[in-house]
């Protein structure tokens, strides 16, 4: 299988790469949290300096238009965003400050490196736990003329503890795997909370309002969400491009986000219409190969409960 | 403009008599981002203005509105409501084109 090596660190020790489809905005000023706990979707109040929060950013209609990693110091929080979606956002967050003390920055002389794995937080002291695929993480934000020398020493202290460098190939061949879903692949602009999965590390039903939260409270209280992702085993040799349609008997009841080669055929992360979660696990077909579908990404194992 | 209704004034009088610290405030209406729908009302008793403030008065309290708040709250009339699932202060704001279900917060 390909990226093997490298999964397995994933999986057993750490793997360390650069974020290179992330990008910081920081949030200063005297009302800088208080603000910002009115803007994410999961509780931010309490959080220390050293700590984090992953969250949603959400439309007035509770669609996501990013996910976030706020990174907390001891004087402003750090966002580490979608590259894509800076402008959006720093757009998004300007209209709601009013003559609230906050005051934003894109950032673009910081980069993000991350390690993943069980061995992650031994890899170095500092930044802030970041669990992306729900192996334990950890990350560090450091400036651009630095980030080549930092990822060479992370990455050698990962290499000591059974691990070592990651490639972007596979650390996007890992989120299939672990079916941990990533904002403008598997989900995006349009998609509601709950359809991504990642509600339980990313919302939180008690924390208050926030931009987007009667939406989000309806869908979980009075409704289902139009569709949601689901982990897929496709029995074919070749993954099926985003998009293809998952279909029952006949009938298209989905369609696939992305997949890849796994070590039992192809693995694939995929939106499942409503009404069909009870129709059990075989009987599918996608990209005209038989597929089961494993289960929601919402209880896999990509997707771990937040620390309490 | 803004103003308070009969209740609201009756209200507002009520609670600053009730604190001899109060006496003679005024309100500050503000509007913070945040909430449901995206924007949010504060509202607290305030004796100091800056040249930054418009000031209306409505039964004989003063309002101060910041200028950057003015112009989402303009024509609001705060309104005082009791009911069995609670009571407070009201806003009702001709701008708002959408209200999350507590009425806390607006959209315009």
């Amino acid at each position: 299988m390909a990226h093997a090596r490298e999964l397995k660190w994933l999986e057993r020790s750490v793997g360390v790469l650069s974020l290179s489809d992330r990008a910081i905005i920081s949030v200063s000023g005297d009302d800088a949290r208080e603000w910002l706990q009115g803007q994410l979707t999961n509780q931010l109040e309490g959080v220390e300096p050293g700590g984090s929060v992953y969250a949603f950013v959400l439309t007035l209609k509770g669609r996501i238009l990013a996910d976030v990693y706020a990174l907390v110091r001891d004087d402003d929080v750090w966002l580490d965003v979608p590259t894509a979606q800076v402008s959006a956002l720093l757009e998004r967050f300007d209209r709601y400050i009013i003559m609230e003390d906050v005051d934003l920055e894109a950032r673009n002389d910081l980069h993000a490196i991350a390690a993943q794995g069980p061995s992650a937080d031994e890899v170095a002291e500092g930044g802030w736990p970041a669990d992306r695929l729900g192996v334990g993480g950890r990350q560090w934000v450091v400036s651009n003329d630095q980030l080549e020398s930092e990822l060479e020493r992370l990455t050698a202290r990962g290499r000591d503890l059974g691990g070592g460098w990651v490639s972007d190939q596979a650390w996007n061949h890992a989120h299939v795997l672990r079916g941990r879903p990533r904002f403008g692949v598997d989900f995006g602009e349009q998609t509601y909370p709950q359809e991504s999965g990642l509600s339980p590390v990313a919302v939180s039903f008690n924390k208050g309002c926030y931009i987007g939260q009667e939406t989000v409270v309806m869908l979980e209280n009075r409704g289902k969400a139009p569709k949601v992702l689901w982990r897929w085993a496709v029995e074919s040799d070749e993954p099926p491009e985003a998009n293809a349609p998952i279909t029952l008997a006949g009938t298209v009841v989905g369609e696939i986000t992305s997949a890849v080669p796994g070590p039992d055929g192809v693995s694939a992360l995929g939106f499942l219409k409503r009404g069909h979660q009870a129709e059990g696990p075989e009987g599918f077909t996608i990209g005209g190969a038989p597929a089961q579908a494993i289960g929601p990404v919402e209880e896999g194992p990509g997707v771990c409960s937040p620390p309490t | 403009m803004l103003t308070l209704t009969d209740r609201a004034a009756e209200k507002v009088k009520e609670i600053r008599d009730a604190d001899d610290s109060l006496n003679e405030q005024g309100l500050r209406v503000r509007v913070i981002g945040g909430g449901c729908a995206g924007f949010s009302y504060d509202l607290f008793f305030e004796d100091e203005t800056t040249e930054m403030d418009q000031t209306f008065t409505s039964h004989g309290i003063s309002i101060y509105v910041d200028m950057m708040s003015a112009q989402y709250v303009e024509g609001t009339e705060i309104d005082y409501v009791e009911g069995l699932q609670g009571a407070g202060f009201k806003f009702v704001n001709p701008q708002a084109k959408q209200t999350c279900g507590c009425g806390s917060s607006f959209a315009t």
